[in-house]
């Protein structure tokens, strides 16, 4: 019942949600791509992230994922950028740079600052894109197209049919242990278990009353469902057919190629350093 | 004795989201807290809701709980702040309570809730000892890990740690299910010694015969709301094919007796009693 996890798939019927999920994969991976190049300078690359945050958020509004669900995804960023921050000062700048202003005698740069604010802007909308991909599609259709990119793999020996077993396992048991964990975590509840306030000494001690309990009962329901398998006659090694059969439309062929050509875009202008600000003569960091 | 008081519960998971549901549509309900109340209704009815607004683990979303003297509104206002003393009066045993067991022996892990409250160890073992011994667990048990003991032993084990924090009212989630029989029948004997010593009991089931055997009230859950209650041969007496329930196998019994040309009431609480009765009848 926990509607509010992020990144959490949601049943809508966008165009995004209807998208193959290898074509979807495709597109994710072309579409960071285009978010990590190094452009020109500082001035191009923001600009850029700008470019990438519009169509994100527009596929995130056409997607219907929560834009507060992202925004709450920000609040986690905050340690990172204090870390990034520190990182990025404390790295001494071959290059040199614009002297900003200096802690105690540690000289610090305004190309220390903007580095920081560059990845942290990235990572953002990368975790953006990630949320849309997983508030759009089911779990077990991103399995399927793991898989189906793996197979080349399985000449080589690689079990990629096994691990896509596994990894489909793993995902359709979250909802079973998450109701797990809330169940466990009401009963230590009604004993007097405060999971939001106190000490940490005694929020580690509540946290151990819902770990333990979670662990042998994950473990047991493994032993089950391995012996339920077994029983029903699984062979790992066996040719699988499937139940839902994925199908490549044309209308997944138009959409990753809009975003190939988004990153072809990204790529040209990233190559031929490509100054926007430079045209009109502008200097700008 | 304190009266809990449902007014007008409504309860609605995940709201405004694709995972909307309506859980609770304006329950009203009031009983004692020295009541032998029973839940029923099918699965989904909402009888897990409303025992989870006992202590507040939820709170309404329109409407509110008044148990005792503690208020549990949707009106933030009105809401009591004593939670811990709310989560101490009312003890909530959930389904599958054998897994919530988790500290390395028995003792500890019977201890725990009267620790969480404030005891002192000392106080806390007495009261896990007192538990213990009320559920029926030997006390060579008591420094073994409760992963050792079978699922009955360890369903003793986890209601003990609910008792030893003492509470007023007992509140219970199936808590016969995956037992057999026997086991079935010493756990609910065990809540009519507990409820015979002064604490209330709220017991959710879907075993209709438990429900005549024990309960001294009944409540029938359908679709969100209490469409029913009375006694147990009250409510067994009526039609309850519409909430998806069947009459105890007595009454059961009866029914089918009664369209064979018997005319029997419903006063017998099991077979044997009815066998008796119709014997006796034969005779004179």
């Amino acid at each position: 019942m926990s509607a509010d996890l992020l990144g959490r798939y949601v049943p809508y019927g966008s165009f995004v949600h209807k998208m193959d999920p290898r074509a979807k994969i495709a597109a994710l991976i072309a579409l960071m791509v285009a978010l990590f190049l190094g452009y020109a300078n500082y001035s191009m690359s923001f600009v850029m992230a700008g470019l990438c945050l519009v169509l994100f958020m527009a596929l995130a509004f056409i997607s219907h994922t929560s834009f507060l669900s992202i925004l709450s995804s920000m609040k986690s960023l905050w340690f990172m950028a204090l870390v990034l921050l520190i990182v990025y000062c404390l790295i001494p700048r071959s290059a040199g740079g614009t002297l900003a202003f200096y802690i105690g005698s540690l000289p610090i740069y305004y190309e220390s600052i903007l580095d920081a604010l560059r990845i942290l802007v990235r990572l953002f909308l990368m975790i953006e894109l990630t949320m849309i991909l997983t508030a759009t599609t089911k779990p077990l259709d991103l399995t399927f197209a793991l898989e189906w990119y793996m197979k080349p793999l399985g000449y080589i020996g690689f079990p990629s049919q096994e691990i896509a077993m596994t990894i489909s396992l793993a995902l359709r048991f979250i909802p079973t242990i998450l109701e797990d964990v809330e169940r466990i975590m009401r009963a230590q509840e009604s004993r007097g278990v405060d999971f939001k306030h106190g000490k940490i000494s005694t929020r580690i001690r509540a946290f151990v009353s819902l770990l333990v309990p979670i662990f042998v009962s994950s473990i047991m329901r493994s032993e089950e469902l391995a012996d339920a398998m077994g029983a029903r006659g699984y062979d790992p090694r066996g040719e699988r057919t499937r139940y839902k059969v994925l199908t490549f439309r044309w209308v997944d062929a138009l959409e990753l190629l809009f975003c190939l050509a988004f990153m072809g875009g990204c790529i040209a202008i990233s190559v031929t350093a490509f100054d926007l600000f430079g045209l009109f003569g502008l200097t700008v960091l | 004795m304190a009266v809990i008081v449902f007014d007008q519960v409504c309860f609605t998971y995940s709201p405004k989201s694709p995972f909307h549901s309506d859980a609770l549509k304006g329950v009203d309900l009031s009983f004692s807290s020295t009541d032998f109340l029973a839940l029923v209704g099918h699965t989904g009815s909402g009888k897990s809701t409303i025992i989870e607004h006992l202590n507040a683990l939820l709170v309404p979303t329109s409407g509110e709980v008044r148990i005792g003297e503690y208020i549990s509104s949707s009106n933030k206002k009105r809401r009591s702040k004593k939670l811990g003393y709310l989560r101490r009066k009312v003890g909530l045993v959930f389904q599958f309570s054998e897994n919530q067991l988790f500290e390395d022996t028995l003792i500890k892990d019977v201890m725990f809730g009267p620790r969480n409250f404030g005891d002192s160890p000392e106080a806390a073992h007495l009261k896990a000892v007192e538990a213990l011994g009320e559920v029926g667990l030997p006390e060579e048990y008591y420094e073994r890990s409760p992963f050792e003991l079978s699922g009955g032993e360890r369903r003793r084990a986890a209601i003990a740690g609910v008792l030893a924090v003492g509470p007023k009212l007992l509140v219970l989630d199936e808590p016969t299910s995956g037992l057999d029989p026997e086991g079935a029948r010493e756990m609910m004997d065990l809540f009519k010694k507990i409820h015979e010593r002064g604490t209330g009991i709220v017991l959710v089931t879907h075993d209709m015969d438990i429900v005549l055997g024990y309960a001294k009230k009944v409540a029938v859950v359908d679709n969100g709301k209490i469409a029913m209650t009375g006694t147990p041969a009250e409510v067994f007496s009526k039609d309850l094919k519409p909430y998806g329930l069947e009459k105890p196998l007595v009454y059961q019994t009866i029914d089918i007796l009664n369209a064979h040309g018997y005319s029997l009431s419903y006063q017998y609480e099991n077979l044997d009693d009815l066998a008796k009765a119709i014997k006796e009848g034969k005779k004179q």
